[in-house]
């Protein structure tokens, strides 16, 4: 009888064992008892949460002039997802307006998927529901030509996406670092004393790291078109965006974005944008955001 | 007599792809390759077991922005009883915002490499000769002044530094193939020697943080703090400096590199210097080096 119950216990705690190590995710992932199941997620926009690969923005080839600090609220949904996330943004200008350090981050994302999106990502959150921690990015701005007589305005940008993102098991963040460069150029044409449009275009390079054996990296070219029009007390501005990298795993997002900004001469402007994704970026999205210049170079 | 033609055909074809695809038989003999997990995973993502150009200890700053367009190239040559490399070594300093703000890339362009079987296979190298040659990682750095000349505290810079993949050959285990990112904040001050109008020493510190992809599933990332401190001595013609510096890892796998560095450098008052530098490895990074370097400056 004693020996009976021990293996019983034993068949009770092996059970449980089993459980412990996802059963579910192996079936539903069809795992090959092998491979670390870190592998079978796929390290792209396609296959990840909105925040884990976002468009980067299509900047306007001028710096931006001011110190000036962002925090928005956002949400992006489709059929099968919804995220709500903060965000929030850093500019550190110098004094010569040539130069600037950008910081920003997705304090936090509160996450829901369906059990469609769970197994399509390989995802181990069973219940599809959460909280996460983004990456923060960091990035120098170099101004290159400005308000030349011919040339359009040139920016340069450096920037470092770092690995600080957590919820790597639940498709979130990839827990990975990476980096982009990127070359805008723009020109603005005065329509009236108080109003001017703005065209510009951005070209770039976008490298992150995967989890592939024999493609380390995965490499894109960033690229974007916007217009913007500034009026005397708001702008509106348009931009059509993406990157397009070389393994073709759902790394082709492309995104196009409306922002209307308040532009008061008071410490505190408002701005509410509108994306709309396509390609391997499948959300719409909206965020409204709160933008304080603290601090104007002169 | 047709038959037997196109027999013998198919037969040197196949028998030559099978030899393609067993070009580094050795290797899975050697490290009794358990036929399922990619080789790629094998090879230990550390300075321990790479070659000396994929995960340098960073330079250890002094505190203080350069003033001027500074363009250095070198020839640089890394030894121990195993193995020898020999490179270029090039870095290019631009001041964006006098005594503020600069940037600086750095990279090895080529290096040239020697190692013997006991080498190899510690790296689990694909490279049954051991020689050869590789291009190494960009690195992009963005340099800020956040304190200088107070009178009580010490100089300041940030550091803010982005190590590219752009190198290759990571089969042999000569690059990473691999992003990285480090942070570091450095501090020093000079004190001027007594009866001495030209000569000085700087003392000086550096503290950091030091993160880099791994290939393992469950540590993505290394990360290391990284330190060093050190001291220069200034005369009228020359600088001499010491310092110790290095990083130190959380997985334990080679990923704690110290090294101690002399250097000595002209400052000639014409846009030409030299300077040559020592390093000795103390710790992970198993290579006595050597640096032969020309400095251009170009006064803004």
């Amino acid at each position: 009888m004693k020996k009976n119950l021990l293996v019983f216990f034993l068949f009770v705690m092996f059970g449980q064992y089993s459980f412990a190590q996802g059963t579910w995710w192996n079936n539903e992932n069809n795992w090959d008892r092998i491979t670390p199941w870190e592998r079978y997620l796929t390290l792209s926009p396609g296959y990840m949460g909105p925040n884990a690969f976002p468009i980067p923005e299509i900047k306007t080839g001028v710096i931006e002039k001011s110190l000036t600090f962002e925090t928005a609220a956002e949400g992006h949904f489709n059929e099968h997802e919804q995220t709500l996330n903060l965000f929030t943004r850093l500019f550190i200008p110098f004094k010569n307006k040539k130069v600037g350090l950008q910081f920003f981050i997705v304090p936090f994302e509160i996450y829901e998927y369906d059990a469609f999106i769970r197994a399509q990502r390989s995802s181990t959150d069973y219940d599809g529901q959460g909280v996460a921690t983004g990456d923060l990015y960091i990035g120098t701005h170099i101004q290159l030509i400005e308000e030349h007589k011919f040339s359009p305005d040139i920016l340069l940008s450096i920037n470092i996406k770092t690995a600080s993102g957590n919820q790597y098991g639940a498709a979130r963040f990839s827990d990975a670092p990476g980096y982009y460069f990127d070359l805008s150029f723009g020109k603005s044409f005065a329509l009236s004393p108080e109003t001017k449009l703005r065209f510009y275009g951005m070209l770039g390079f976008y490298a992150w790291q995967t989890n592939l054996p024999d493609h380390f990296q995965d490499d894109a070219v960033i690229y974007g078109l916007g217009v913007n029009l500034e009026l005397k007390n708001f702008s509106v501005n348009q931009s059509f965006g993406g990157f397009s990298g070389y393994l073709d795993n759902g790394d082709h997002p492309q995104a196009y974005r409306i922002d209307i900004q308040s532009r008061l001469k008071s410490t505190v402007n408002y701005k509410i944008r509108f994306q709309y994704g396509m390609k391997d970026s499948n959300y719409q999205s909206i965020r409204f955001s709160m933008l304080f210049n603290l601090k104007s170079n002169k | 007599m047709l038959k037997t033609k196109l027999f013998v055909f198919f037969f040197l074809i196949i028998s030559s792809f099978t030899q393609a695809q067993n070009e580094h038989w050795w290797w899975y003999e050697i490290h009794d390759h358990d036929g399922v997990t990619p080789w790629q995973r094998y090879l230990i993502m550390s300075p321990a077991y790479f070659g000396p150009n994929a995960f340098p200890v960073p330079d250890i700053k002094q505190g203080l922005l350069q003033n001027n367009l500074q363009i250095e190239t070198a020839l640089e040559g890394h030894y121990n009883s195993h193995e020898q490399t020999n490179n270029l070594f090039t870095k290019i300093f631009i001041p964006l915002l006098k005594d503020k703000v600069g940037i600086q890339l750095s990279m090895v362009p080529i290096e040239f490499f020697s190692y013997d079987t006991v080498i190899r296979d510690e790296r689990f190298s694909r490279n049954y000769e051991g020689t050869g040659s590789a291009f190494g990682d960009l690195y992009i750095s963005t340099q800020i002044q956040l304190l200088k000349d107070h009178p009580k505290w010490p100089d300041l810079l940030l550091g803010i530094n982005l190590r590219t993949a752009s190198g290759d050959e990571f089969g042999s285990a000569r690059f990473a193939d691999a992003p990285g990112y480090y942070f570091d904040l450095s501090a020093g001050k000079t004190f001027a020697f007594k009866n001495s109008s030209n000569n000085s020493i700087r003392i000086y510190a550096m503290l950091g943080f030091y993160v880099w992809q791994t290939n393992l599933a469950d540590h993505i990332q290394d990360d290391a703090l990284l330190f060093g401190a050190g001291f220069q001595v200034q005369s009228k013609s020359f600088s001499l400096s010491n310092e110790l510096g290095g990083f130190y890892g959380y997985l334990n796998n080679g990923d704690r590199p110290i090294v101690l560095r002399s250097r000595i450098q002209s400052k000639r008052d014409k846009s030409l210097n030299f300077s040559f530098q020592f390093e000795h490895g103390l710790q992970d990074y198993n290579f006595r080096s050597i640096r032969l370097s020309l400095i251009y400056r170009i006064k803004s």
